[in-house]
């Protein structure tokens, strides 16, 4: 089984501080960094260190489900299991929604019958607190959520990064700051520099990622040029061969949930043992310390990390990639896809896949294994 | 000198490291305030070196801490074990140690690494019997360096916490992980002994090595003059990737992996000295292995492991230590007198081991001290709840005693799986209980809990009521109640508190042994 809490003494003296500052001075806290910077660990070591010293009975709100599966088996590690409630915020509010007997109009749109539900909660004061209140992804919350969700703790600590946007909200920085305490992680530990080139041509800020690294490893991403998708699909069971003994997670991670789909049709004839969920909910019960290699879209992934990642699937004629180029968030998926690994990345290109990853090319540092036949 | 007296930033060390070194230790006979006393186990004192005075966790077989706050800092974030904390006094200490210290311990990691290295090979030849038992010894005596291509490679393991491998880019992007770390080593060895071959190894040596590939069977005979000296910690390293990946793949699989030596003993090679490396090699990544403690019997042991660790890291300075002796009879004598050491635990018997665990301690001697009715004095209030009917009597029990002012609730309730919207439906019960009690006891600061019963797993529970009477109370100044109805449930319900009792949070149940000399 995998630790997904890392050692306390594993923390940098900066997390550190910051887990000590949470713990002793009682404080709310908002936390700033880069993917992989170490936020949600960070959250959890403020958990382990309140165990036993106070009630600890967390609300955890997140905006997807791939996420609930990881952050309940961290919780299940750190034995809180009765007291905690875990979910993705908008089911937690439909919820109480039902609930609470709220009726809204069937016709208004999403944030119109968000709005009224939460208008509805705030009016009657509802029966309902917690310790602390862990939001991931603060940026995507709306005012008005955050003006209910204070009603139900007094205590905080808010996860995300202001530059890395991608829904509208009109949930303003200093609206937070006013009342948490505002600390930024500016490391990325979760891969090297040559993964971190790579993410920096996706990233919408304009930080140097490369700079932020700080990592033990080096690994070079290894781009896969592939005839068509029957041999990109030959190469993914290569890979999981060849990865699944290493101990870590793997995931085959596409913008396309068509083409994962097809994917898990080629693993089950070839008998390869893999996690492919029909609905992004059944990733809520899914045991993320497992190591059973998962099949999961781009937009499901976000917050996620693996030791493994195989970018599959960009293809420039599916559905998926003309939706998102239309609608917004195509790069955005991209960048969440190479952001995801911690040891491995395998990115796989037909003729088909889209431009962007067409162009990509990796600067290794070090050629000679690629070209050199001869082991020793 | 029964005691050494050190600072906190020193304590620090010497449980982190599990050795200290200074150019000269302060002591007596007493323990002291102020400072942590490490009191000295049978015969024990600094070891002296040329130019520093050391001393080893080993040797000391408890220390004392002034302050009950001080000690939970240490076992809770040390790794201590909990028995070796003594403290005898309740003083709270305005400021713990480490709130205003500015660097952090530097850990010696190659020191731990060479403890844990040498600690599993011994417990490798320890769970086998006697004979082995005898030949650890004998390799302890004739293995005090490491050999000179090795101690590099060493320090790369322990740079990258596992052995190393190259990188897998171009056509060995597909490799898996056991050959990238079996190349990783064949370039090593042909970098230190072939660099007139541009680093590779001659033909001679490449034929031998590629028939030591960890993913195939190996064969290590028709050693090449190069490797004769060294056959043994390479065919070992090797030994020691194939070990690793089985390993990993027992964890994902409930197939049975064959053991790992997959080659018939040749008269070139030892045997013994090949699975010492094996061990050796393994051993230095484990990890838990850093929590394995001495008792009484194998502090002898564990202080000769520590000492030759420290040697082979410091070969210049001059150790006149000469417990093996001592540590070989110890050894030898327990495991062939006692059938105790069948048994897992003594097996591990170095491991944070020994006594009693929470449970029995719980029964023996913490449930005395609570006594359900006797309420008069006290200011604190624990009431299991498990039918909402019967908040009538929690409330009878209020309005009774007046000094009542925290009041702790423990709703308990069975569901077999809990949901999304099993989670919030308990949420609001409890919300709903908080609000009533909170209403009917405007003074008091109400706590409302809730436990599965379905859940199996205690550790919520203990640690949340832990906090509570952390906070509120002590262990004699609470009124327990509940509206149970059968003495197994009140039996449990006691359990908890029982557990609660104990200093330190609970995170693992299987670990959390109390230490007992």
């Amino acid at each position: 089984m995998a630790e997904l809490v890392v050692p306390f003494t594993d923390l940098i003296q900066k997390q550190r501080d910051i887990v000590d500052e949470a713990v002793t001075k009682n404080d709310s806290l908002f936390v700033e960094g880069p993917p992989g910077s170490g936020k949600t660990c960070i959250s959890m070591h403020i958990v382990r260190a309140l165990i036993g010293e106070e009630i600890v009975r967390p609300l955890v709100l997140i905006y997807n489900n791939s996420l609930l599966g990881y952050l309940k088996t961290s919780f299940e590690q750190l034995g809180i299991t009765d007291s905690v409630t875990i979910n993705t915020k908008d089911k937690f509010y439909w919820n109480l929604k039902r609930q609470f007997k709220i009726d809204v109009d069937n016709n208004a749109d999403f944030n119109e019958k968000r709005n009224t539900i939460l208008n509805s909660l705030i009016e009657r004061d509802i029966d309902l607190s917690y310790s602390i209140i862990i939001l991931d992804e603060i940026q995507d919350f709306s005012d008005l959520e955050w003006k209910f969700l204070k009603t139900l703790s007094n205590r905080f600590i808010l996860l995300g990064d202001f530059e890395q946007k991608i829904y509208t909200s009109d949930l303003d920085k200093s609206t937070l700051l006013t009342t948490t305490k505002h600390r930024i992680l500016d490391k990325i530990f979760r891969f090297g520099e040559m993964i971190a080139d790579l993410v920096q041509i996706f990233s919408k800020n304009n930080k140097d990622l490369k700079s932020l690294v700080e990592i033990r490893n080096d690994t070079t991403p290894a781009i896969l040029d592939c005839a068509d998708t029957n041999e990109e699909n030959r190469e993914i069971a290569e890979i999981i061969e060849a990865r699944r003994n290493d101990g870590g997670r793997i995931a085959i991670i596409s913008i396309n949930r068509d083409r994962l789909a097809q994917i898990s049709i080629y693993l089950k004839e070839k008998e390869i043992e893999h996690l492919h969920v029909e609905k992004n909910k059944d990733f809520a019960n899914y045991d993320f310390s497992s190591n059973t290699p998962v099949l999961i879209t781009s937009a499901s992934a976000k917050g996620l990390e693996f030791s493994t990642v195989i970018v599959v699937g960009f293809d420039e004629d599916s559905r998926a990639v003309y939706g998102f180029r239309t609608y917004g968030g195509f790069e955005e998926n991209i960048y969440v896809c190479l952001s995801r690994a911690i040891d491995h990345l395998y990115i796989l290109r037909n003729p088909n896949t889209v431009q962007e990853l067409q162009n990509l090319k990796v600067n290794e540092l070090d050629s000679s294994d690629s070209e050199d036949d001869s082991w020793f | 000198m029964n005691y050494i007296y050190l600072d906190d930033a020193d304590a620090r060390k010497l449980f982190l490291n599990k050795y200290l070194s200074k150019s000269t230790f302060k002591g007596g006979s007493r323990k002291k305030t102020g400072v942590l006393s490490f009191h000295f186990g049978n015969n024990q004192k600094p070891i002296e070196t040329m130019d520093s005075d050391l001393v080893f966790l080993s040797q000391f077989d408890y220390v004392n801490i002034d302050s009950k706050d001080v000690l939970k800092v240490y076992a809770k974030n040390y790794n201590v074990p909990v028995g070796f904390l003594h403290s005898d006094n309740k003083r709270k200490k305005s400021t713990l140690p480490f709130a205003e210290e500015e660097s952090s311990i530097t850990i010696d990691h190659k020191f731990l690494a060479i403890r844990r290295a040498l600690l599993n090979s011994f417990l490798v030849f320890y769970g086998k019997g006697i004979p082995q038992i005898k030949q650890w010894f004998e390799l302890y005596s004739s293995i005090k360096v490491l050999p000179d291509p090795f101690f590099e490679l060493f320090q790369e393991i322990i740079n990258s916490r596992e052995l190393p491998t190259i990188k897998a880019t171009g056509q060995l992007a597909k490799e898996t992980k056991s050959v990238l770390q079996y190349i990783y080593f064949g370039r090593y060895l042909g970098k230190h002994f072939f660099e007139e071959n541009n680093e590779k190894l001659d033909e001679k040596h490449k034929k031998w090595f590629e028939k030591l590939n960890p993913e195939e069977e190996m064969d290590v005979d028709k050693i090449p003059p190069m490797f004769k000296s060294i056959a043994e910690p390479i065919i070992g390293y090797n030994l020691a990737i194939k070990e690793m990946a089985n390993e990993r793949k027992r964890l994902r699989s409930s197939d049975y992996y064959p053991n790992s030596k997959s080659f018939r003993k040749k008269g070139e090679v030892d045997i013994y000295t090949i699975e010492f490396y094996q061990a050796f090699w393994t051993g230095s990544l484990k990890q838990d292995l850093d929590s394995y403690f001495h008792l009484a019997d194998s502090a002898s042991l564990l202080l000769a492991i520590e000492v030759r660790a420290y040697q082979m890291l410091n070969p210049s300075e001059n150790i006149n230590f000469e417990l093996i002796d001592e540590a070989k009879q110890r050894i030898k004598k327990t495991k062939s007198d006692d059938k105790r050491s069948r048994n897992a635990r003594f097996n591990k018997y170095c491991e944070l081991v020994a006594g009693t665990k929470p449970e029995a301690k719980t029964k023996n001697d913490l449930l005395e001290s609570i006594n359900t009715y006797d309420l008069r004095s006290k200011s604190s209030l624990i009431f299991f709840l498990s039918n909402q009917k019967y908040l009538y009597r929690l409330k009878e029990i209020i309005g009774s005693f007046n000094d009542v002012e925290n009041i702790l609730l423990v709703y308990k309730y069975q569901f077999d799986k809990t949901s999304d919207d099993t989670d919030l439906n308990i949420d609001l019960v409890l919300g709903k209980l908080r609000r009533e009690l909170s209403e009917y006891k405007k003074n008091a600061n109400v706590e409302v809990l809730g436990k599965n019963l379905e859940n199996l797993d205690d550790r919520d529970i203990v640690n949340n009521l832990k906090a509570f009477l952390k906070n509120h109370t002590t262990d004699k100044d609470f009124l327990f109640a509940s509206d149970a109805l059968e003495d197994k449930e009140i039996v449990k319900e006691k359990l908890w508190l029982g557990k609660a009792l104990s200093p330190t949070p609970l995170f693992d149940e299987n670990q959390d042994y109390l230490f007992v000399k």
